[in-house]
């Protein structure tokens, strides 16, 4: 699948701010979040879910119809997903509120309530995003409960990981932080072998009824790349690529940040907790480019799989009417 | 779509001033300017000798008309484009069955159980083929194509036969060895309706070997069961097929013996080990098209009379069609194979047949049709029109245009080289125009063929010649070129002058039965194309122009007593007749002053808008009686002289035995009264390749030299969607193809080492080009192939110079052979020897990794003559806004 | 009623007529246009129609096809229940599947649903557009009645397209569906299409082994 930036900018936004909410929620029932302490990550959460929701609101194309975006609740994941995001956003924005102006209130039950109601409103619209995606059959890759665990978990480990930078709890909570990045690693491994799989999954002889293998689609025309307008295919990585973007991801969202909370743990050096936030977001946006970039769509048994190549000829110019 | 391609020419060009050609460097000129600068051209060279103009056209509808003016211009030196397209496929035919496919004669697809297609990728009718193919499948016929490459209705196919190219007339032969072997052949149709009975003299070494014996009038001879030898008339059909007869102290045999002869070495095992094709499935096949040829005869309830005066109650077919294009034609033993097909038919007797081979009126015509040109120097005279049409069909060595050895024509056809060149030879004109061979010229006129480059060979060099100049005079060789064209294409750059054309939707046209006829086979056809659109810009038809250049010169059939007869093609449509009062023209239908009268009738000044009044169409369908068997049915022969089909109405025997072939291989053996050559090369090549009964040889670049070095084979076929250069410069068509790989088999990519996607080199014996790979399984494995004319030269239609067509599209003329192998390889073009068709698809290669991943060679960037549109965006639509 | 087109794979020969006479009919038709980017360029643009072509299987026992794809105007349709606004709908009273490009936003979840690749995204106006099964000519009254189909069908050379209504088991389509084998593709990700295809049908060789093995042993 094409990744485009608005949906990225959009997941990662998501499952940061519902990361960040969670992880601050969790720290609250444990006891260990302070006022002052919640006031950069509540704001990074809303900064980020802000950006998030601008990024849904340009993966629309044609805004005069934005009103209808709820109307299909019943069946639309992405109706859904309006309606759960937007419900976030609101509660975190009195949180938000709440959080700078009062910012002693951490203890009284008001907040407190509200802090486990927007963390749920998080995870609720972190589910029902994932959901839209799952449950597209045509997207062999992500047909599967482990794109629902996948996002969600991502979301949360990053968030953590963000919070880290400024909530000192979360650094020495580290054997926690380990089991979550476990999990998640794990998580994300089997989604990637699930991927592969995917691969093997597109059957042309379902999709084309010829009998026999080997399949070649030899066609040089409108089956071949730029696919200008066809934005659910997108060629094979190639597999060097491939590799790097996982290395990328595994170093800097898992690997990095355990080993970042081990030498701060150690305390030789304390600039290390600031690589959690940072290695996380590296890792994130790798992680969330190949959850697109390398999912596969069934329809790429009908288009030729060249690699891709820029335009040759500039895209700009005049338009034409006729 | 096309209308709107920003590639159209609008204004008359000529060449900037001072300007080299070939840069594209022209400037717009105003109508009168281009029309006296070029009739002054013209004046002159009709004054001194009109043989310094030569006109060749390329994929045009007006070949009658073209014909008609270069003819009444005084110069020989004029064609259409059959020479570098299917002359082989026409002349193969019309010294065979008096027919052809193609334009000529189609399969009868309605009724045919079993149909065998060769070398077909679109054809001409293509439509029309696309049809008779689903009918086919519909009834659950059974097809099979013989090709090297599966694609396009080959997919179709109930069994694809992959064969290699040019040695399909091995494949024949053999199925006509085994077929005659296993006594799956019709005797009857041989002996009644074509000259396998006729006895030839069989005496090697005398002036009369392989003619046949004839009466005094000129009938041939045949021997009856008793011994008896009698005029082929007379024998009503019962002449032997075999033996020896002594007659007048002489040896005759029957001709269908020579054939026999000719077969017999032909075995499955031979062609398989030629052909690459199974010995089991050759047998098979010829089995299969024997017995359903001969056991399951077609009847039907149509009564019919022959010209022996038999009457026969019902029609007898033979459900066995066959069909064949280019992929037999454009080899250098392309006639010989194209004679094989036909003699195949005639074998299995389906020629004319109900579920065989149907001829499409105008034809058949006698075999071969009687119409030859001027053979003398003499007849192509200053201020004369030329004593004959320009093409035909020579039927002796005295036929030819030679003086001598010479050749009159500057694209050599009629010579020794190329003796039945019945379309000429377009593609050796720019050659021989700049090496003065044999002689120079003053203008060359180019209307519709892109000649500087998908309908070149060796087109680097040859554009280089149409720029060579005279080391001393500093002048161009080829002094000056005259373009025709609606688009601005690699050979407009070339122009000293440019007629700006309009497209076929802005112009009055006819598709006529005198050119390429539209018919079908239950009877003739034609139609118009009307204006549907206004013309673009300062656009004006080429015919006009031509008249207007004829009436400014003042051709004799064009002016009359100082009097233009037509103004405009459309006047002479209405008006034109094949001889004063003849009352045949360019149109068939709605003759006669009243527009009542079809086929022969005085011209009708309202006949294009009567025409259009019909859908823009006409035909004739001929009644059940006259439909089948038409080379000997009486009732159909009558007619058809009576509407001048025929200038007689005579039976129309097939040629399984070619005389005028043998009268030229005596001339190469010195043995023929008349003209005859003297150069040795010469000779053989008339003695070797003139086989008066079909033959197979290599084509001629497989000289065991050239066949070990160049291992494989290049083609190409064209695509469904694209017309040769055109397409390209059409938004939608160009989407669908604007690069084109080059198809090997998996197997022999790994033999060579080589992978998909792989760039390499592809080096023929003149040079060499890269290409990238692509591997597909329904490729034989010594051919490669790509698609036809996808490439495209910077600058030109209009396309950006970064286009795919241009960066990644490839062009495999630039390899193809323009000069045959061999010691005298500078004298010959690599054409067939018998007809002079280009033999494309002979062309070898070697193929080998390339250190650059890119097309190589790319010409150097021409000018536009138009405007090149910057649009990111193009949306037609009939909304607002 | 279930509007569909059956494409013969036995008759069709990959010529792209009917790729291109839906553009033309449908760029300027009422769900047009059908835009070009880079015309003159590099090209790429809409099609609601694309004509793959297929290679299967090894020399020289090698199957070529050409298959016509465009939307599938499925019972299940899944582009349908993803859609936010409605935009995407399925016509109740004759199966057609159709977008609304007035509520249509533009999210284009609706292409990744849909298992065919047949949606296409016109950045300009915003919207997804695909095929409707020339709903505005089907029915246009104005038009004779036998032009009354779509254009893809009326331009196929060889005849390898037909349009009628599936649920009509009398109707043409369902004849053939029934009985030559036609079939749906990726049926496996239950979308349920409805344009179905028919397959190949080779008409095999009729001479008997036994005659061609006597010839051969005999004589060759
Ligand atoms: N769409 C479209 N239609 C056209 C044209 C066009 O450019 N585009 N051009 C028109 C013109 S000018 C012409 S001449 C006709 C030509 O129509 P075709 O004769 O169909 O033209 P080609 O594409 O040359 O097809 C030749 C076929 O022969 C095969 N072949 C090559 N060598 C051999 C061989 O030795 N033996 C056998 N058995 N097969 C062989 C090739 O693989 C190919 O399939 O088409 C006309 N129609
Ligand atoms: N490698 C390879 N080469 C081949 C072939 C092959 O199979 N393989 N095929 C050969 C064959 S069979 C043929 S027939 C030739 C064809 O070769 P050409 O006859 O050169 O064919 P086109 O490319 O169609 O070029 C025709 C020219 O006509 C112009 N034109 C188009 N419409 C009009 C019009 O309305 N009026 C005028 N005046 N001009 C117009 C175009 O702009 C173009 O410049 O190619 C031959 N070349
Ligand atoms: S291009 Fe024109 S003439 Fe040729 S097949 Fe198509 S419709 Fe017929
Ligand atoms: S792109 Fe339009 S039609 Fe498709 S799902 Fe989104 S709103 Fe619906
Ligand atoms: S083919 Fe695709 S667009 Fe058409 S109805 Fe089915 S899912 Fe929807
Ligand atoms: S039915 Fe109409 S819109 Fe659909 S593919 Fe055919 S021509 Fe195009
Ligand atoms: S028009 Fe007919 S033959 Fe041509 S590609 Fe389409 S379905 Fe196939
Ligand atoms: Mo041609």
């Amino acid at each position: 699948m094409r990744p485009a930036t608005p949906l990225l900018v959009l997941t990662i936004g998501q499952g940061l701010a519902g990361g960040i909410i969670v992880c601050l929620a969790a720290l609250m029932w444990m006891g260990r979040l302070t006022g002052p302490e919640a006031i950069v990550p509540v704001l990074a959460a809303l900064g980020t879910a802000a950006v998030g929701g601008m990024g849904s609101f340009f993966h629309m194309h044609n805004l005069k119809a934005a009103r209808y975006v709820m109307r299909r609740l019943k069946t639309s994941w992405l109706s859904r997903e309006a309606l759960t995001t937007a419900i976030f956003g609101a509660f975190l924005a009195v949180l938000t509120v709440w959080t700078l102006f009062d910012g002693a209130g951490v203890s009284s039950v008001g907040y407190q309530t509200l802090l486990v109601v927007t963390a749920a409103t998080g995870v609720l619209a972190m589910w029902v995003t994932a959901m839209l995606y799952a449950t597209i059959p045509a997207v062999l890759s992500w047909h599967t409960p482990l794109t629902v665990l996948n996002l969600m978990l991502v979301g949360i480990t990053s968030g953590v990981a963000v919070t880290a930078g400024w909530v000192s709890a979360v650094p020495s909570l580290w054997i926690g932080f380990a089991i979550l990045l476990a999990l998640t690693a794990a998580v994300k491994l089997l989604h990637w072998t699930h991927f592969l799989r995917a691969h093997g999954q597109i059957r042309a002889e379902t999709g084309t009824g010829l009998p026999f293998s080997p399949y070649r689609l030899q066609d040089t025309g409108t089956t071949k790349p730029p696919y200008r307008t066809q934005t659910q295919v997108w060629p094979l990585l190639q597999p060097a690529l491939l590799r790097t973007v996982k290395l990328w991801t595994v170093g800097w969202l898992f690997v990095i940040p355990l080993a970042a909370v081990v030498v701060w743990q150690t305390g030789a050096w304390g600039g290390a907790r600031w690589v959690l936030p940072v290695g996380a977001m590296l890792g994130v946006i790798a992680e969330r480019w190949l959850f697109f970039a390398d999912a596969t769509h069934s329809s790429r048994v009908f288009f030729v799989d060249e690699p891709r190549r820029a335009p040759q000829v500039p895209m700009t110019g005049a338009r034409k009417s006729m | 779509m096309t209308e709107y391609s920003p590639a159209r020419l609008s204004k008359p060009l000529m060449r900037e001033p001072g300007a080299p050609r070939g840069e594209g460097r022209l400037v717009p000129v105003e109508w009168e300017t281009a029309l006296s600068t070029v009739s002054g051209w013209l004046q002159n060279i009709r004054e001194t000798d009109p043989r310094r103009l030569a006109y060749f056209t390329g994929r045009d509808q007006m070949q009658a008309f073209n014909g008609f003016w270069a003819r009444q211009f005084g110069t020989p030196n004029w064609a259409a484009h059959g020479g570098f397209c299917s002359v082989n496929m026409a002349a193969g035919g019309m010294y065979s069955i008096g027919g052809s496919f193609w334009e000529f004669g189609w399969p009868d697809l309605e009724n045919a159980r079993w149909f065998m297609m060769f070398g077909v990728a679109e054809d001409h009718p293509s439509n029309p083929l696309k049809l008779a193919i689903s009918a086919l499948k519909e009834r659950g016929g059974r097809f099979i194509v013989v090709n090297p490459v599966r694609s396009g209705y080959g997919a179709l196919a109930d069994e694809w036969v992959p064969i290699r190219p040019g040695t399909d007339g091995a494949f024949i032969l053999a199925l006509m060895h085994v077929l005659i072997r296993e006594g799956l052949f019709d005797e009857e149709y041989l002996r009644q309706w074509t000259n396998a009975a006729a006895l030839v003299r069989c005496h090697t070494g005398s002036d009369q070997d392989g003619l046949f014996l004839r009466t005094e009038d000129g009938e041939m001879m045949v021997a009856l069961e008793d011994g008896r030898v009698v005029p082929f008339r007379s024998a009503q059909g019962q002449g032997v097929l075999n033996g020896t007869v002594v007659y007048e102290g002489a040896e005759w045999e029957p001709s269908f013996q020579v054939l026999q002869r000719e077969v017999e070495h032909a075995t499955p095992a031979w062609a398989s080990s030629v052909t690459g094709i199974p010995k089991r499935t050759i047998v098979r096949l010829a089995l299969e098209m024997g017995k359903v040829s001969q056991q399951q005869p077609l009847v039907l309830p149509i009564a019919w009379t022959d010209f022996y005066g038999h009457q026969h109650p019902t029609t007898v077919g033979r459900p066995v069609a066959f069909h064949a294009m280019r992929g037999l034609a454009a080899h250098t033993n392309g006639f010989q194979t194209i004679r094989g097909l036909f003699s195949l038919m005639m074998l299995l007797g389906v020629v004319d047949v109900p579920g065989g081979f149907l001829y499409k009126s105008p034809y058949p015509k006698a075999v071969p049709p009687a119409v030859k040109p001027a053979p003398n120097p003499e007849d192509y005279q200053p201020n004369q029109p030329a004593k004959a049409p320009l093409l035909g069909y020579p039927t002796s060595p005295d036929d030819l245009l030679v003086d001598g050895d010479r050749p009159i024509r500057i694209d050599e056809a009629y010579s020794w080289k190329y003796p039945l060149a019945a379309h000429g030879a377009i593609q050796n004109v720019i050659a021989n125009a700049a090496s003065e061979t044999p002689y120079g010229i003053d203008t060359m006129m180019i209307y519709m063929a892109n000649i500087a480059w998908n309908s070149t060979w060796n087109t680097l060099t040859t554009r280089d010649l149409l720029i060579a100049r005279d080391e001393e005079t500093g002048e161009y060789k080829i002094p000056h070129v005259v373009v025709f064209d609606a688009f601005d294409s690699e050979t407009v750059a070339y122009a000293d002058i440019v007629f700006p054309d309009t497209t076929y939707l802005e112009r009055w046209d006819a598709t006529s039965l005198q050119d390429r006829p539209i018919s079908e086979p239950n009877g003739p056809a034609d139609s118009i194309r009307q204006p549907v659109v206004p013309r673009l810009g300062d656009t004006r038809p080429t015919a006009d122009v031509l008249i207007e250049l004829a009436n400014r010169l003042q051709l004799p059939g064009f002016v009359e007593n100082g009097t233009p007869k037509y103004r405009n093609y459309a006047d002479f449509i209405h008006f034109w007749e094949t001889e004063p009062g003849s009352g045949v023209g360019l149109l068939a239908g709605y003759r006669g002053a009243n527009g009542t009268e079809e086929l022969v009738g005085e011209p009708n000044p309202n006949q294009l808008a009567t025409y259009a009044e019909h859908k823009a169409f006409w035909q004739h369908v001929l009644p059940d009686e006259r439909r089948y068997y038409r080379m000997a049915n009486q009732n159909y022969l009558d007619w058809a002289s009576r509407v001048k089909f025929v200038p007689k109405p005579d039976p129309i025997i097939l040629n399984l035995y070619s005389e005028p072939l043998q009268t030229f291989r005596l001339a190469g053996q010195g043995r023929w009264p008349g003209k005859k050559p003297q150069d040795a090369v010469l000779k053989d090549r008339l003695s070797r390749y003139f086989s008066p009964v079909a033959v197979w040889y290599p084509p001629l670049e497989d000289r065991p030299e050239e066949a070990e070095a160049f291992p494989l084979r290049i083609i190409t076929q064209r695509p469904m969607t694209h017309y040769h250069s055109w397409g390209s410069h059409n938004a939608w068509l160009r989407q669908l193809l604007n690069e084109n790989p080059l198809y090997i088999n998996p197997k022999k990519a790994q033999a060579l080492g080589l992978h998909e996607g792989q760039w390499v080199w592809v080096e023929s014996r003149i040079g060499r080009m890269t290409a990238k790979l692509r591997l597909s399984d329904a490729v034989e494995p010594d051919t490669v192939w790509t698609w036809n004319a996808i490439a495209k030269g910077p600058g030109s239609w209009a396309l950006d110079p970064q286009s795919p067509e241009v960066r990644r599209a490839i062009l495999i003329n630039h390899i193809i052979p323009d000069r045959q192998a061999g010691p005298y390889q500078s004298e010959y073009f690599n054409n067939d020897p018998v007809t002079g068709q280009a033999g494309w698809y002979d062309a070898r290669v070697k193929i080998y990794p390339s250190e650059i991943e890119e097309v190589w060679p790319i010409v150097d960037p021409r000018q536009p003559a138009v405007e090149r549109p910057e649009v990111s965006r193009l949306a037609y639509t009939t909304k607002e806004g | 009623m279930q509007l569909t087109i059956i494409t013969d794979l036995n008759k069709c020969v990959g010529c792209k007529s009917c790729q291109v006479s839906c553009k033309e009919h449908n760029t300027s038709g009422a769900f047009g246009p059908v835009p070009d980017h880079t015309p003159y360029q590099d090209p790429d643009g809409m099609w609601w129609n694309r004509i793959l072509t297929m290679e299967s299987g090894e020399y020289p026992n090698t199957s070529v096809l050409y298959l016509p794809k465009a939307c599938m105007h499925c019972y299940d349709a899944p582009c349908v229940p993803v859609c936010p606004t409605g935009a995407s709908f399925k016509r109740e009273d004759n199966g057609v599947v159709l977008v609304d490009y007035d509520s249509c936003i533009g999210c284009q979840l609706c292409m990744w649903a849909c298992p065919y690749g047949v949606r296409e995204f016109d950045e300009e106006a915003g919207v997804v557009k695909k095929c409707t099964l020339c709903i505005d000519r089907i029915e246009d009254e104005t038009l004779p009645e036998h032009e009354r189909q779509p254009a893809c069908v009326q331009s196929c050379p060889t005849h390898a397209r037909t349009f009628g209504d599936l649920d009509d088991p009398n109707s043409e389509v369902s004849r053939l569906v029934a009985e030559r084998q036609g079939f749906g593709l990726l049926p496996e990700l239950g979308a349920r299409p409805s344009v179905h295809y028919l397959p190949r049908r080779p008409a095999p060789s009729p001479l008997d082994t036994e005659t061609l093995e006597t010839a051969m042993e005999e004589r060759y």
